[in-house]
């Protein structure tokens, strides 16, 4: 009975522990994606850099649930000698001819010919895109290339954390396991990991090439972001955050202040990441976004009562509450308001109340594409759609046409996005490295690829003596354009941060015509299924 | 008493809800039938039914659509991809039921087993993340895109089709239980094992049995909602979740009042969100639901207890 009862009791231990290492393991690993991409990848055309088929170290998860599914350094590039040289293969992305990102020039991705009013490369820099500071603006506070080398030399090019004189290391935390994950974080992680092989085949910058660490924090899960955090921070000690998409980035902010770690293009879904001076979004705020759709619901439908579809965060309540606030100075009444979850598997009941309150249009915040996709394919399943459509944020995907089908473009249905989509210059160049991408592009994505470029061009410019303050102070200095083919500008100064004209408050409105919301394939790349709003198509958050 | 508050407070909205409601009930009634089987036969909780219906959707999602990462897009009709995923529900049931009846971990206490049906869950919803190459979304039903207008409330024909099949099946299911003889033996089984094992009923055949069926039908749970919500996990677990709870009603013996269960958590969430009774924040919803459900197994026990539902076979 005894030994029955020993055995009983390692049994059961030995299978909780393999099934939380599995389930651990489970959410999105990131080491297929970062690294391997995902599996039966086509196979790279002859030339390009393969996202999918860099070799990356064993991933160990652990069985505690709080401890990230991490993945080991990609380090990609190899060794610097043979990425130095022109057509040398690498031993990071396999290629086949070898004739690839080292080619100079490979790596731009200024328009592709015949494109019209796309992708000038503003910066001037070499690097793979536009960005960078505009012509004319304030030159970065910057040494003198002679100072900044000396300086570098000093420390042996330890400049600061997170830098050798051989490495800059970068890190991001995306929630690999949400719903879609396929379709946002993992594509968004490719496709900055592709940016810093190419540049890393270039031979980095000022000698140092890039070491990119990713962490997975789930669903997300709270408790796995704040040890992502940890673990990127204090124990792999990155010189800066680059990229990521989680919901919690919220939680992070304050220890990204304190620990003033520079965070580039984040998922910038919180007002916190705007106001967080260590942090330089790239997508504009929710509540700007309420005021600035808002107005423009009222300016362009006039409904006289609107429904409201919102997630059940805070974040997103205080969004809906600004689109209430327009609504209420208008004189438009708010009839209904569904607060949902990304996890509600039937949202019939709510699509009844709404029918039942009537109201003239539906303006949806969830920020997660699922959450809106079930309303909508549950309200077409009941024949219901208001009488003056839909509207709302966070729908600029390639992919989310196809999710939710025809019914809402028949019937009336816009977006609003922070970037013209889908910028040719992001396309060409993806298609070119990244063929993965295909039809994978999304509005965050892009700020993500042109803020990765953005950051390049800074380094560039402030030389070997590389520092968190140092990048701060170049970031916070002058505006930043991405070119006529995303159209958009930031300015990350105290006072730029809230700036008309920018990012911060001026974005676009898009409407649905069909539901192939794809790049097209010719030089323009636009959605076929997405056109500028004919009655309005610049808007722009006046309302405080 | 709420029956008449609802119709004298918003009669309009009563009926669609009840009908959307009960369109609803198939989410959950067929994951609370594999549960409510597994149960009487190992009076274990099968969590390994819920592995079981997520790797089925993302199998069947994989089989008709494919994802993203493979190089064709062109998968199977629906009717061979059904049967293969429900085929391969059934294989993991065998090797699972195989496992657990086994001449070892048959006699383990039944915690130990309903631990290591919980850990056999979340191997499955890893090797389904990790291993079947399928995107999320929803894969479009066998059943086409037909709806049916019922008193006032649209059901899609998918949803029809659902409750008919777990109406079907629970018929069927009672009938078998009460009059065969496969169906007194797992009754048996269920009531007393040492017994069942003296009068020569043989256990392991018949609890291995039981977990294909279970398994099969646990797939079928999983093909369907491939289609009502789609391949995610945190949406197919929360389904798996909430048949656990209605399979409850019955004292997780009795297929009618798990039916019930799941008609009543689909009728009450639905009026509540719809606003039959008025405008409920969401948090109060799941509390009003929840203790609604739970007061009825109070009161279903005191009136029938639950070995009295058992020995009739109900």
């Amino acid at each position: 009975m005894r030994s029955t009862n020993r055995r009983s009791r390692i049994l059961v231990g030995l299978g909780l522990v393999g099934a939380l290492t599995l389930a651990a393991c489970a959410d999105g690993d990131s080491t297929s994606s970062t690294a391997g991409g995902p599996p039966k990848a086509p196979t790279p055309e002859a030339g390009s850099p393969a996202a999918t088929d860099a070799p990356s170290e064993a991933t160990e998860g652990d069985a505690g649930a709080a401890v990230p599914n991490t993945d080991a350094a990609v380090s990609a590039g190899g060794d610097p000698s043979a990425s130095a040289t022109p057509g040398a293969p690498t031993a990071g992305p396999k290629s086949k001819g070898g004739a690839s990102a080292s080619t100079p020039g490979a790596a731009s991705a200024s328009s592709p010919s015949g494109g019209s009013g796309s992708g000038s490369v503003d910066s001037g820099g070499v690097s793979p895109g536009p960005g960078g500071p505009q012509a004319g603006a304030p030159t970065p506070r910057s040494q003198t290339p002679a100072a900044s080398a000396a300086a570098s030399a000093a420390k042996g090019g330890a400049t600061d954390v997170g830098v050798t004189d051989k490495e800059i290391k970068v890190g991001a935390i995306y929630m690999h396991g949400m719903q879609l994950a396929s379709f946002m974080p993992k594509p968004m992680e490719r496709l900055i990991e592709a940016q810093l092989r190419v540049m890393n085949d270039q031979g980095g910058i000022h000698g140092r090439k890039f070491k990119y660490i990713g962490c997975d924090d789930g669903v997300p899960d709270a408790a796995r972001t704040r040890a992502c955090y940890k673990k990127l921070v204090e124990q792999d000690k990155i010189f800066a955050f680059l990229g990521g998409l989680t919901f919690n980035s919220g939680l992070i902010q304050p220890d990204i202040e304190r620990d003033k770690v520079p965070a580039l293009a984040p998922g910038s879904l919180y007002r916190s990441e705007w106001e967080n001076p260590w942090s330089f979004a790239i997508h504009m705020g929710m509540e700007h976004e309420a005021h600035a759709g808002g107005q423009w619901v009222v300016d362009v439908l006039k409904p006289k009562k609107i429904g409201l579809l919102c997630l059940n965060n805070a974040e997103m309540q205080a969004t809906c509450d600004a689109s209430t606030a327009v609504m209420k100075k208008a004189g438009i009444k708010v009839v209904h308001r569904v607060t949902t979850s990304a996890e509600t598997p039937d949202m019939s009941g709510d699509v009844l109340a709404m029918r039942a309150a009537d109201p003239d249009h539906i303006i949806h915040y969830t920020t997660h594409p699922a959450a809106t996709a079930r309303f909508m394919l549950d309200a077409s399943q009941q024949d219901y759609w208001p009488p003056k459509g839909v509207s709302g944020n966070h729908m600029a995907g390639e992919f989310a046409g196809a999710l939710i089908g025809n019914y809402p473009a028949k019937h009336g249905y816009w977006t609003n996005t922070t970037y013209k989509l889908w910028g040719p210059e992001l396309v060409s160049w993806s298609r070119k490295y990244v063929p993965d991408q295909e039809g994978l592009h999304n509005h965050v994505m892009q700020g993500q690829w042109w803020s990765t470029n953005v950051f390049f061009d800074v380094l560039k410019k402030m030389g070997p003596n590389v520092t968190r303050e140092g990048l701060k102070q170049a970031l916070e200095t002058g505006e930043y354009t991405t070119g006529p083919g995303l159209d958009q500008k930031f300015m990350w100064s105290p006072k730029g941060r809230n700036a008309h004209g920018t990012g911060a408050r001026r974005e676009f409105m898009y409407k649905a015509v069909h539901s192939d919301w794809a790049a097209t394939k010719d030089a323009a790349a636009t959605p076929g299924g997405l056109v500028p709003d004919p009655d309005r198509f610049v808007i722009e958050d006046t309302f405080d | 008493m709420s029956l008449v508050a609802a119709l004298t407070y918003n009669s309009d909205l009563l009926r669609p809800a009840l009908v959307l409601g009960v369109a609803a009930a198939g989410l959950y009634g067929l994951l609370a039938v594999s549960l409510v089987l597994t149960y009487r036969v190992s009076r274990t909780i099968g969590f390994v039914q819920g592995g079981i219906a997520l790797a089925g959707a993302y199998l069947y999602r994989s089989l008709t659509i494919g994802s993203e990462q493979t190089t064709t897009n062109e998968g199977l009709g629906f009717v061979p991809a059904l049967v293969i995923t429900v085929a391969a529900g059934a294989a993991v049931g065998a090797v699972y039921g195989a496992v657990v009846t086994g001449k070892r971990m048959a006699n383990y206490p039944r915690i130990v087993v309903t631990m290591f049906s919980l850990a056999s869950l979340l191997l499955l919803a890893g090797f389904s993340t990790t291993l079947i190459p399928a995107d999320e979304g929803r894969v479009p039903s066998a059943f086409g895109t037909g709806v049916v207008k019922i008193f006032g409330g649209v059901a899609t024909v998918h949803q029809v089709a659902t409750v008919a099949i777990l109406l079907a099946l629970v018929g069927l299911l009672t009938v078998a239980l009460r009059c065969t003889r496969t169906g007194i033996f797992i009754r048996a089984i269920a009531d007393d094992v040492d017994a069942s094992r003296v009068v020569g009923i043989p256990l392991t055949r018949m609890g291995s049995s039981v977990y294909v069926f279970s398994g099969a039908i646990a797939a079928l749970a999983g093909v369907l909602l491939a289609s009502s919500v789609g391949t995610a996990m945190p949406n197919i677990l929360f389904i798996f979740l909430r048949a656990l709870i209605v399979a409850v009603l019955g004292g997780l013996t009795s297929l009618p009042l798990a039916l019930a269960g799941c008609l009543l958590l689909g009728v009450a969430e639905t009026s509540l969100t719809a606003g039959v009774f008025g405008l409920v924040p969401t948090d109060q919803r799941e509390l009003l639901v929840m203790g609604l459900i739970f007061g009825l197994v109070f009161v279903i026990n005191r009136l029938r207890p639950i070995r009295v539902l058992e020995a009739t076979g109900f």
